[in-house]
């Protein structure tokens, strides 16, 4: 199959990701007959694996390993869950195309780093939540904002 | 990077999606997606377009409040 | 459905960028502590689009090492055109992100530092001059501005209650979730033209909703707008109110010439009525004209010696990119000449 990722910007990813400051896991599901942004998102993360010592990918089926959809809390597909020392609670949902593949980058940085760079208000008002909080972004790959 | 993961990373308590909203029809009716990007906080508290760390605060504390008034009734706040 | 997988490794704007430009926010200007970094650069470049690109290309090639603020949007303006045929060198045409990509890399290439994060406050008063952003202070001999500009609000009843609830500045954003349905485009520009024949992928409808009886957008835009079977236009009118409950259900529109108003039903709005420049952080310390855009000289000086201005922010005349881009490299030639003349001192 053709790589969705070109020479050229395999390299660019190479150099993003040569620095990562630990390990991190591009836990992605998929389901047996794949749909066809499942496909691509599954290559993605493996292509990205193979960019940096540091990335591994898993694949999981929905169904077939519903324990670790359970473990991941994942419930719809395609789904990425970027996982670093531990699991920050940063998942994807979709293929991260366009713009948004800026944005897993990230994402893999971040992990990594688990530096989230916030105001000190902001963190204040985090280490005071005693009550999950489910943040949902909405993006469309098109879109610069 | 997305403002949301970054404060995924700071808070235990915090999981956040970034969820293309093409590919998946069925939430974009339930949230009424018309534009991007959209915030959900909880099912409940909404945030259009790109906004500033100290707004998405904010409304993330007006989120618990409203979780809080739901269980606990009038007159903690 | 089918859809080349393309990537960007740009990223979308930041929340917090947006608010960082403080071309809207007023409280963006707080202190953010840190001191971002004690030397001095010869340059620091204000804007991520093509005038900022370009300026910084041509500083890094002129051995310069530029301090580049690319903002919330590498790009800029460009980042959300669908297509651009009138770009030299692409005969094809090519999207804006695409061009966008293009320029960041081709910069890249030479080695300038990039931030991309936009700018909290700019200090002119002082030498060398002092650059904040949310990530510290940093100091430069010269700056060019490259700030662009950002779409015009109308200032109507309904727009803001209703913005990601109908109403709309990208139509390559959120024109999916138009799909089969009725839609209204106020404007008659480039953008708005642009934009509307965009829109007709999805909608079933597409009103082009202008003030005037002609449009302003380009002949060639007008031939293909003419011929799509999908467009329908409303002219001499004005949208005073959009309405709606959840989301957006009708716009009123007035007729500048009868005084006629009448609904139009619609599920959509986007507005694409003109940019306003990004200068507010500049206001008091630069001769600004009377609509926001920075005055310059013909080598693009501004009213502080050392500073320039590039790009929308400087002309509102025009609006293209190539002389965006034009005007980024000739700022930075004349940044070559400034610094050298101040080396001489």
């Amino acid at each position: 199959m053709m790589s969705l990722l070109s020479a050229e910007i395999a390299e660019q990813v190479k150099k993003e990701l040569a620095d990562l400051a630990g390990p991190v896991r591009l836990v992605m599901f998929t389901q047996e007959i794949e749909c066809q942004y499942c496909a691509e998102t599954r290559q993605l993360v493996e292509e990205i694996s193979e960019l940096s010592e540091q990335v591994t990918a898993e694949v999981y089926d929905l169904i077939g390993d519903s324990d670790q959809a359970e473990r991941y809390g994942i419930d719809k597909i395609p789904a990425i869950a970027v996982i670093g020392a531990a699991d920050y609670g940063v998942r994807f949902y979709g293929l991260p195309g366009g713009y948004e593949f800026a944005s897993l980058l990230h994402a893999i940085k971040l992990v990594a780093s688990a530096q989230p760079s916030l105001a000190d208000e902001t963190m204040a008002v985090l280490a005071e939540l005693d009550k999950p909080v489910h943040i949902q972004v909405f993006v469309t790959p098109t879109c610069p904002y | 990077m997305i403002l949301a993961h970054r404060i995924a990373v700071a808070s235990p308590m915090v999981q956040a999606d970034m969820v293309e909203a093409t590919e998946f029809p069925h939430l974009t009716i339930r949230y009424q997606v018309m534009g991007v990007p959209r915030t959900v906080i909880n099912e409940s508290v909404h945030i259009e377009g790109a906004v500033a760390e100290g707004v998405v605060v904010e409304k993330l504390q007006e989120a618990l409040l409203e979780a809080q008034g739901g269980d606990e009734g009038e007159g903690t706040g | 459905m089918e859809m080349d997988f393309q990537i960007s490794l740009v990223a979308p704007a930041t929340p917090e960028a947006v608010a960082d430009d403080a071309v809207e926010d007023s409280d963006a200007a707080e202190d953010s502590g840190a001191d971002g970094d004690t030397s001095v650069y010869d340059l620091i470049v204000i804007g991520g689009g093509p005038a900022g690109l370009t300026a910084a290309l041509y500083a890094s090639r002129n051995g310069l090492d530029p301090l580049v603020f690319t903002g919330h949007m590498p790009g800029g303006q460009i980042a959300n055109t669908e297509r651009m045929e009138n770009y030299p060198g692409f005969p094809e045409g090519i999207s804006g992100p695409d061009l966008a990509q293009r320029m960041v890399e081709q910069v890249t290439k030479f080695g300038p530092t990039m931030l991309q994060e936009g700018v909290r406050t700019a200090d002119f008063s002082v030498r060398p001059f002092e650059i904040a952003s949310s990530s510290g202070t940093y100091k430069a001999h010269a700056v060019i501005i490259a700030t662009g500009s950002f779409p015009r609000r109308l200032g109507i009843k309904g727009e803001s209650e209703f913005f990601g609830r109908g109403v709309s500045t990208c139509a390559t954003c959120d024109g999916f979730f138009y799909r089969d349905r009725r839609v209204v485009v106020i404007g008659g520009g480039d953008s708005a033209i642009e934009e509307g024949l965009f829109l007709t992928k999805f909608a079933s409808e597409v009103i082009v909703i202008h003030r005037r009886d002609e449009l302003r957008a380009s002949e060639i835009l007008q031939k293909r707008a003419f011929a799509n079977p999908t467009i329908r236009f409303v002219w001499d009118s004005v949208v005073d109110e959009i309405l709606g409950e959840q989301t957006v259900t009708a716009v009123r529109v007035q007729n500048v010439t009868t005084g006629e108003t009448s609904l139009i039903d619609t599920d959509g709005v986007f507005v694409y009525v003109g940019l306003v420049p990004a200068t507010k952080i500049f206001r008091g310390q630069l001769e600004l004209d009377s609509s926001g855009y920075i005055v310059t000289d013909r080598l693009l000086r501004a009213s502080v010696p050392g500073v320039y201005a590039a790009g929308d922010v400087q002309s509102p005349s025009f609006r293209q990119a190539v002389i965006a881009a034009g005007s980024g490299a000739m700022a930075a030639m004349e940044v070559d000449r400034y610094l050298a003349e101040i080396a001489d001192d």
